[in-house]
């Protein structure tokens, strides 16, 4: 008996997906732990001035988020980007055991169960309730005109506990592969007032896979089968959705001051079917790409919906024409449909309510940036009440961004601030 | 010169960031993720919670107090707000962690234990008359849940032990009605609202009760423990030796334990039966959401595969969950006398896990120990397993969690019976 019981407690904590489990679809969009599945490039520049800057004009990568910014024609472009964002460093930052790991890891000394050691410190960072471990995006983009074009690859690593140990932790790979176009006129064009609105759309496949528990993920750090795990073991969703975006800007003494409004993520539905593994979802996209091993069967799938919400955003920036410091600042007020809803419960029944005047700062994130000897820009921004901070080097065709701050992962503010830490490189043109 | 400038600033300011000492990084990262606004979450649903668990208690201005359970019990309705808020969750406990009465503990000490009793007498009937198996088994086991909460009341009994009460209380409630209709467990709408009973007295207790807080497993070193398996995917069932020293690595959560259960280094009555009420409660919640889903005639343990190919039992409970009932059957199943002896014996180890884990004494007296729990897996009377219910709710788990795939491989069986049997 006591054999079973010590036996027993080492399974429950080193439960390998050794096998896969049926068909039946996997959704994370119920309940406390719901997964946001809405698809969003990372922006370095927006994530440094705390996630606000839907009126700034002049950037490439703005049309992602507000269209409308399309109506001030310019040219630039950006083949490729690349983005590696990395969450909870704070907690490795401060843990002496963990930089120690670190160091010997970079430094070519760690043995394998140090790596894994590394490993399972960084998945028992992610505590209780949802997290994310890091995202990787790689991109194009081009402005050309009145028009835009994104092209878009994004893996991202989502962290999910729905007990407290790291024996309830799995980890859910998200991969998305998005075709953004976009276009805005210009429809009033003064020196005193200018109004443009502007649409995008954007074409998203994306696929996740079932969680995968956290013994098995740690493994994998240590070098144990990867591909054939996650490649043939692993139930794997996929479908597509086309959601759009709105915007309107309004500007004022030649945009130095614009106000926005978009609409985000309309029609953010994805279509989804569940696989027994992401071999199938590869040979379903490329036929015979992906060799099953002896043995394997794969089941029928499953059709299901996802159901991403949609936001609505209103954006300020201050942003006058002085050489070289070129300074801007932002303010956005974001997901305002929720704040009307939580406001209008408010007036029909005060006492059962939720609704907070403070919850006003919660929507509003604001940014500053400022250049410095002509080829660098600092940012800072306030994110809920999150400070972030960030910087950009712009180089001959070449730019370098960091950003790093802190969000709200949790339901509530104060429930579980998560920071990020990005380094996005990109080759091209780009406006300051 | 001039464009050359800022990219040497730039250097060196790289270096000096990644050379900069991590404490000091650290920190400074710390602080940025301070609140800038000073914000915290909204605490109206704690105190909403924290005001109906006061209205239950009332002065009767002549030293003693009354309370009633059943507005009590309306605490679980706010539990589900309170859980998904870590910052909620953190003021709650705080709130349930202080004294009902500041200064009259003794009265509501003796009023808790008489409204139990009066749950006892008035609301549960007598087992002997009832003859459904599954009722009866229901009864039983909230009784002794609550005979062991009244003997585990506090001299001063705080909100939290308050609630656990009113939880157990409630489940009396719902198994009154089981007994005096155990067909209501066949209709579907009234599985759903058992299923539902259980989840939320679970959900509740974890919130207010220290031992349903409590994770066993948690703090063993998955590094070293995949080290000494191997690495990759096939597991075998591990050298008993090497287990005992996984075992040490939950030396923090065993002590938590052992001081729950004790008092200057012996246990102490009133805090085991404490201990003991909260842990019948968790289990019970567990097989009260089990107990739709367990049929057959309670002989054939392949009934029980049954269970693991319903599609009706939605997944939703974690690894942890899964732990929690496997720890609260064998402590609710272990015989009382024996466990105090075992804890007064090895306290001093207990306490010091790390360095006596592999104490030949100790292990060989925690062997004797469960081998009392043991049976409860596989108890057999004149070919009845008499353990069905907890047999059952293991099975439901299995799939609940979602282990069941994991278990069996590592158990290298293909049915829950052949694992029952392979114990």
């Amino acid at each position: 008996m006591k054999k079973f019981i010590i036996s027993a407690l080492i399974i429950l904590m080193v439960c390998t997906a050794v096998f896969a489990e049926t068909q039946e679809k996997v959704v994370y969009d119920e309940g406390d732990y719901a997964l946001n599945f809405a698809f969003q490039p990372t922006l370095s520049r927006y994530n440094a001035m705390g996630q606000s800057g839907l009126a700034l004009q002049t950037r490439l990568d703005s049309f992602f988020s507000n269209p409308a910014v399309l109506g001030k024609n310019g040219f630039a472009m950006s083949i490729p980007s690349v983005s590696v964002t990395l969450y909870n460093l704070e907690k490795i930052v401060s843990d002496p055991e963990s930089v120690e790991l670190y160091k010997k890891i970079t430094g070519g000394s760690a043995s394998d169960s140090e790596t894994v050691k590394f490993a399972t410190k960084l998945l028992s960072n992610l505590g209780t309730g949802r997290n994310l471990v890091a995202t990787i995006d790689v991109g194009a983009a081009m402005k050309l005109g009145i028009f835009g074009f994104g092209t878009n690859a994004q893996v991202k690593l989502h962290g999910l506990n729905n007990g407290t140990s790291i024996g309830s932790q799995s980890i859910i790979p998200e991969i998305n592969v998005a075709q953004t176009v976009a276009f805005g006129l210009r429809l009033i064009d003064t020196s005193a007032l200018s109004l443009s609105a502007g649409a995008s759309v954007h074409a998203v496949y994306k696929t996740y896979m079932q969680g995968i528990d956290a013994a098995t993920a740690a493994n994998f750090i240590g070098g144990s089968d990867v591909t054939t795990t996650l490649l043939w073991n692993t139930p794997t969703m996929a479908g597509y959705a086309i959601p759009f975006d709105l915007g309107v800007n309004i500007g004022f003494l030649d945009d130095v001051i614009t106000l926005s409004a978009t609409a985000n993520n309309i029609n953010g539905i994805y279509y989804m079917k569940s696989y027994s593994a992401l071999g199938d979802v590869v040979n379903k996209i490329s036929k015979k790409a992906a060799t099953p091993p002896e043995g394997y069967e794969a089941l029928d799938s499953e059709s299901f919906k996802i159901k991403t919400p949609w936001s609505l955003n209103f954006g300020f920036a201050f942003a006058p024409d002085v050489p070289v410091l070129n300074p801007v600042l932002t303010a956005d007020l974001v997901d305002m449909f929720e704040l009307c809803k939580s406001f209008g419960s408010w007036i029909k029944d005060k006492e059962n309510s939720d609704f907070r005047a403070s919850d006003l700062l919660l929507h509003l994130n604001l940014g500053a940036e400022i250049g410095v000897f002509d080829i660098v820009t600092l940012r800072g921004g306030i994110n809920r009440g999150y400070l972030s901070l960030g910087a950009g080097l712009w180089l001959p065709f070449m730019q370098v961004e960091a950003s790093y701050g802190w969000q709200e992962f949790g339901n509530q503010i104060g429930d579980k601030p998560v920071d990020s830490l990005t380094i996005k490189f990109s080759l091209g043109y780009d406006k300051k | 010169m001039k464009k050359a400038l800022p990219i040497i600033l730039l250097i060196v300011m790289a270096v000096c960031l990644t050379s900069c000492d991590p404490e000091t990084l650290g920190s400074f990262m710390g602080k940025m993720g301070q609140n800038f606004y000073g914000l915290k979450a909204n605490m109206k649903d704690v105190n909403k919670a924290t005001e109906k668990i006061d209205n239950s208690v009332t002065d009767n201005g002549d030293g003693t107090v009354s309370i009633d359970l059943d507005v009590a019990a309306k605490v679980i309705d706010d539990i589900g707000k309170i859980k998904a808020s870590e910052g909620k969750t953190e003021e709650f406990q705080k709130q349930l962690a202080e004294p009902v009465s500041e200064d009259n503990g003794a009265a509501v000490q003796v009023a808790l234990q008489s409204e139990i009793q009066n749950v006892i007498d008035d609301v549960l009937p007598n087992p002997a008359t009832i003859e459904d198996p599954k009722a009866k088994d229901i009864v039983e086991k909230v009784s002794a849940a609550l005979e062991e909460a009244k003997a585990g009341i506090s001299e001063n009994p705080t909100r939290a032990e308050l609630v656990t009460v009113a939880v157990i209380s409630n489940m009396a409630n719902l198994a009154q009605e089981i007994a005096a209709n155990p067909a209501m467990l066949d209709n579907v709408e009234d599985q759903v609202r058992v299923v539902d009973a259980g989840l939320s007295s679970l959900d509740t207790l974890k919130m207010v009760s220290e031992y349903a807080g409590l994770s066993l497993v948690d703090g063993i070193d998955f590094s070293a423990l995949l080290e000494d398996l191997g690495k990759g995917a096939e597991i075998s069932r591990a050298d008993e030796d090497d287990a005992i020293k996984y075992v040490a690595m939950a030396a923090d959560n065993v002590r938590t334990l052992i001081a729950m259960l004790t008092k200057d280094g012996v246990v102490n009555d009133i805090k085991y039966s404490s201990v003991l009420s909260q842990a019948k409660a968790t289990r019970h919640s567990f097989e009260l959401m089990a107990v739709p889903y367990i049929k057959g005639n309670r002989t054939d343990l392949a009934d029980l595969d049954q269970i693991l190919s319903n599609k009706n039992i939605k997944k939703g409970l974690s690894t942890d969950d899964f732990v929690l009932y496997f720890e609260s059957l064998i402590l609710t199943e272990l015989d009382k006398d024996d466990l105090k002896a075992f804890v007064n014996t090895h306290y001093a180890k207990l306490i010091d896990l790390e360095h006596y884990a592999e104490d030949e004494q100790m292990a060989s007296d925690l062997e004797d120990l469960f081998d009392d729990a043991k049976d409860i897996i596989k108890h057999k009377d004149d070919g009845k397993y008499t353990a069905w219910n907890s047999m059952g709710t293991l099975a439901v788990l299995l799939v609940k969690t979602n282990l069941k795939d994991t278990i069996f491989k590592i158990a290298d069986v293909e049915s829950f019976s052949a694992f029952i049997d392979e114990l």
